[in-house]
């Protein structure tokens, strides 16, 4: 039985006004139920549909082949002021299956959930494959080095919820945010409030032609409210980001949106009266949520090792962290630690075992700022000489095949204690940048620019004045090598990235990524 | 089960849940069939995708409440105990004061330009030979090829409570390609798109893809590095694409941000002046390169009837996308979204004076730099109008209407309304574009025909390493 891990800084959250039964679920790490249903509405109907998809594979003659079948769920929640504007519910059921033949992939995926379907998937991806290695070298193929190898898993993995997303009224979703904007549409100056709930859940049941057999249901939900002011002839805004975190209902009371909109608007109307910095070079003071997104970007994408392989040059990319890199890399200044980690309590990406049924694990990244590892599926491992793929391979729907993705990823804390105050008193000149706006990168992961949802100078050790509009630019490697100071584990704060796209067919892949405050100098500010 | 049984599930479903009292029902079966061909390092690699995915979607509205629903059902029994817990549901919900029914029209209405069964072009037999041939001949080049194939069909029907039903069926087809020199770094990247592609059209639009992409990687040994600042640019009608695209992805034709102040268009609708000739509309009627014209529907995702939008034309500001509810509220036509628009085309008129072609283009540019494609484009401070993006596969000096060298990649930060203002020139000659990625169930989103175009004073904030 896998076991979560805490990120640093935190315990299991108690959660407030959780009553007594959702308690209990946490307690036990009970599953949604919505998610516990079989698909096919039993369990024999379930097993059934994955012993014809593996017959009709190995009838097939395939070297390898495995499936996903499962379930998807999304509910939806938009808030336009006080008012649910959109209330969407996507449930959708289906069977992904890929084969291996000399060396090539076939991939089919159907919603007709029959025996007779699933045998159909099954033999369309091998005859797929098939097609492929009859038009193509074989030595193109990885036949040659083959699948890093995983124990064929027979196990079960849920993701703990208390209150089940998808079982709630709708209310439940939006009254929180509909008390958040009444609040914030009595005061003078706020013309609208936009808020939004986004909840996924999903079913499956992993199973290969090695024998695995693995059963997930994974449960997150990504919350942000908006207020807009217009004043002073123009408009700006200010965004609460509440809970991208695995779980259920019970991340919403915690995040607490009324309670934080009487600062979100006196910040959104102070954008408005705000300046924007003179363009130049600033001391920059980042928290973790607009690192989240930097990181993400600048270190997640930069070492997918399907994408330092060549494999998205098409549409995501490539990455300057090449493979001759990989132990010598100055990546960033020696206080630059990063961890992956995709057991990590609440984690986004925390799912038990990848969509190859690979084990999920934790592995630095990054030591004392050297590129020391990538994320790896069990296809590109053997590039880097790794026996075993570190779990960090993942298909966002059943209909699609499963791809290298970022995992739960975080910057180490500081070593010595240090609060965000202290960071502050210790800047002379600079900017202290929150939450996270803009947000743009070259396909190679070099030149950057990233913006942050509310900024303030810093004067003589002190927060001054606000400023609109901050955005800093840098190149990856130069900017994490500017990194001279990080704040405790007191300070450090977990943050999701909920719209990850990548592949072709897009997938969008959600992760979990943390840090606290840290201090960057001489950046480039404005454009 | 067929598509047809699908469609029967949906009328029969529409008519029995009159006992469950909505306002205004609408359910729609889908299907979507997906043929992916993924290349990467010169071979068809993993994501070789086939797939098809049945559905229903349901919108419903009861008492100013609404809610949509995406589901998979076996028969009508299925889809009405779906309807009956949105039912409940629905009721729970709060009131919500925009919400608007659609005026969809009654009747029968039917859009399907598809001319020939999707499995008759497009199948592993008809792809990937083309596919694999292209492949190893840019490896044989000693360069790498990488990219992505989709061929999508929709099949739809839907029918609502008010008697209005609506069928639809299209497919059509994608291709992105780029090669690249593994050693160097070079690389370019072309892309075409085709609304009806024969095994022959096929082929020759890869093979034009795949050409342009081999060329630019091979023209792209050695970048230099341009210093920051305004520059004349001629934009490759893909690079244009990506600019108007993000345009309305941030919704600066939105009617409501306009009249309430949130974007940089508030108060400017009848100051801003844009080049006599310059045209940029969303039509269902799209004027193909190759001399047809594809013919999109006119209903939009509601059902209801739209007309095309004229968002500048003779050098004004015209049309803007406009939601129901502010149709409703502040005048005006509900139009299509933005996000589910019909094909979308810029033109400068038929001048004949006007270069042929790009390389006519860029031939009669003194100085300047050519860009092929874009890459990443953001909102960076929605008052100011401020996007950015960086160049991406093909950026070159021009120098004495030629292309001098190639460039490092550069970061951008520009008004995408100014740059639309500051067009001088354009080419006669047009691309259809597609963008299948995330465009979700519709093919047509993110359709296009584009001419390049020439914009002064284009502003290059930093340059990159590669």
């Amino acid at each position: 039985m896998l076991q979560f891990e805490d990120a640093p800084g935190y315990a299991a959250f108690r959660f407030r006004d959780l009553p007594a039964e959702a308690g209990a679920r946490l307690e036990r790490g009970a599953a949604s139920p919505e998610l516990e249903r079989p698909v096919g509405g039993s369990a024999a109907h379930e097993a059934m549909l994955v012993e014809a998809a593996l017959a009709e594979l190995k009838r097939q003659g395939v070297s390898f082949g495995d499936l996903r079948l499962g379930r998807d769920h999304s509910r939806q929640v938009l808030m336009q002021d006080e008012n649910l504007a959109t209330h969407n519910v996507f449930v959708s059921a289906g069977i992904g299956i890929r084969a291996l033949v000399h060396g090539f992939w076939g991939f089919s995926a159907s919603s007709e959930l029959t025996p007779e379907g699933v045998r159909r998937a099954a033999a369309e991806a091998a005859a797929m494959a098939r097609a492929v290695a009859a038009v193509t070298p074989r030595e193109l193929g990885i036949e040659a080095h083959g699948l890093a190898a995983e124990p064929a898993h027979v196990a079960r993995f849920d993701t703990p919820v208390g209150i089940c997303p998808f079982e709630a009224p709708v209310n439940a979703i939006a009254e929180p945010f509909r008390a958040a904007a009444a609040l914030g549409l009595a005061v003078p100056g706020i013309k609208k409030v936009q808020a939004f709930a986004m909840i996924f859940g999903r079913r499956r049941v992993f199973a290969s032609t090695e024998g695995a057999h693995i059963t997930t249901t994974h449960c997150v939900m990504d919350t942000l409210q908006r207020y807009v002011a217009v004043a002073k002839g123009t408009s700006a805004y200010r965004t609460i980001l509440g809970t991208a975190m695995a779980g259920g209902l019970e991340h919403l009371a915690e995040a607490d949106f009324p309670g934080q909109a009487a600062d979100a608007c006196r910040d959104a109307l102070a954008k408005c009266a705000a300046p924007k910095p003179e363009p130049g070079r600033y001391d920059l003071i980042l928290d973790g949520h607009n690192l989240a997104l930097t990181m993400h970007e600048t270190v997640g994408h930069p070492t997918e090792l399907d994408r330092v392989a060549g494999y998205e040059l098409g549409f995501a990319g490539g990455s300057f962290a090449s493979l001759d890199k990989l132990g010598t890399f100055r990546y960033g200044s020696p206080l630059v630690n990063f961890t992956a980690n995709n057991r990590l309590r609440y984690g986004a990406a925390s799912q038990g075992y990848d969509d190859e049924g690979v084990e999920c694990q934790a592995f630095p990244v990054i030591r004392e700022g050297i590129l020391v590892g990538y994320g790896s599926n069990r296809e590109t491992a053997r590039l880097i000489g790794q026996q075993r793929a570190n779990g960090t391979c993942r298909a966002t729907g059943w209909a699609d095949p499963p791809i290298v993705r970022i995992p739960n990823l975080f910057l180490e804390p500081g070593p010595e204690r240090l609060s965000l105050d202290d960071l502050v008193r210790d800047t002379e000149s600079g900017i202290l940048m929150l939450g996270r706006d803009s947000f743009s990168i070259d396909q190679m992961r070099y030149n950057f620019q990233f913006g942050a949802d509310m900024s303030y100078r810093i004067r003589d050790g002190k927060v001054a004045e606000p400023l609109r509009d901050v955005i800093y630019q840098s190149i990856s490697p130069e900017f994490w090598g500017a990194c001279d100071a990080i704040c405790d584990a007191s300070e450090w704060r977990m943050h999701g990235v909920f719209n990850c796209g990548k592949g072709q067919p897009t997938q969008l892949s959600k992760m979990m990524h943390g840090a606290a405050p840290a201090r960057f100098r001489q950046i480039r500010v404005g454009y | 089960m067929s598509f047809a049984s699908k469609r029967d599930i949906a009328r029969e479903s529409v008519r029995r849940a009159a006992d469950l009292g909505f306002d205004y029902l609408r359910v729609k079966a889908l299907r979507t069939r997906t043929l992916g061909v993924r290349v990467a390092n010169s071979a068809i690699c993993r994501e070789n995708v086939a797939r098809v995915e049945d559905v229903f979607q349901i919108s419903a509205a009861w008492n100013n409440r609404d809610a949509q629903l995406l589901c998979q059902a076996d028969d009508v029994f299925g889809v009405l105990e779906r309807l009956a817990a949105v039912r409940r549901d629905i009721e729970l919900q709060a009131p919500d004061a925009e919400t608007v029914l659609p005026d969809a029209p009654s009747g029968s209405f039917a859009w399907k330009p598809a001319r020939a069964p999707f499995e008759e072009l497009y199948s592993c037999e008809t792809l990937y030979p083309a596919i694999a041939r292209e492949a190893l001949a840019t490896r044989a080049r000693g360069l790498r090829l990488t990219g992505y194939v989709e061929a999508m069909e929709t099949l739809a029907h839907a029918f609502t409570t008010t008697g209005h039903d609506h069928e639809t069926h299209d497919h059509g087809i994608t291709i992105g390609v780029t090669v690249d020199d593994a050693k160097t770094g070079a690389a370019g990247q072309a892309q075409r798109a085709s609304t009806h592609a024969t095994r022959a059209e096929f082929e020759r639009l890869l093979a034009a893809a795949t050409a342009e992409a081999t060329e630019t990687a091979e023209s792209s040994l050695g970048p230099a590095a341009l210093l920051p600042g305004d520059y004349t640019v001629v934009l490759h009608p893909s690079a244009t694409f990506d600019i108007v695209q993000t345009m309305l992805m941030y919704g600066l034709f939105d009617k409501r941000k306009i009249d309430e102040g949130r974007t940089y268009l508030a108060g400017k609708m009848h100051e801003l002046q844009f080049p006599p000739a310059l045209r940029l509309a969303q039509s269902a009627s799209l004027a193909l390169p190759d001399g047809g014209v594809y013919a999109d529907s006119p209903l939009n995702h509601r059902g209801v009837l739209c007309e095309s939008l004229d968002l500048v034309r003779d050098g004004r500001l015209r049309d803007l996308h406009t939601s129901p509810f502010w149709a409703k509220t502040h005048g005006g036509r509900e139009t299509f979204s933005p996000a589910s628009a019909p094909p979308l085309s810029l033109s400068m008129g038929n001048d004949a004076g006007a270069p042929r072609d790009l390389s006519e283009l860029i031939g009669r540019t003194e100085r300047g730099v050519y860009v092929a494609n874009m890459w990443y484009l953001r909102m960076v401070a929605e008052m100011d109008g401020t996007i950015t993006g960086m160049t991406r596969d093909g950026v070159y000096e021009i120098k004495d209407g030629k292309l001098a060298r190639p460039l490092l990649n550069m970061r951008w930060h520009e008004n995408p309304v100014r740059v639309l203002q500051a067009i001088d020139l354009a080419t006669r000659e047009e691309l259809l574009l597609g963008r299948s990625r995330l465009s979700g169930k519709s093919r047509t989103a993110g359709l296009a025909a584009l001419p390049a175009v020439r914009v002064g004073g284009f502003h290059f904030s930093s340059v990159t390493k590669f």
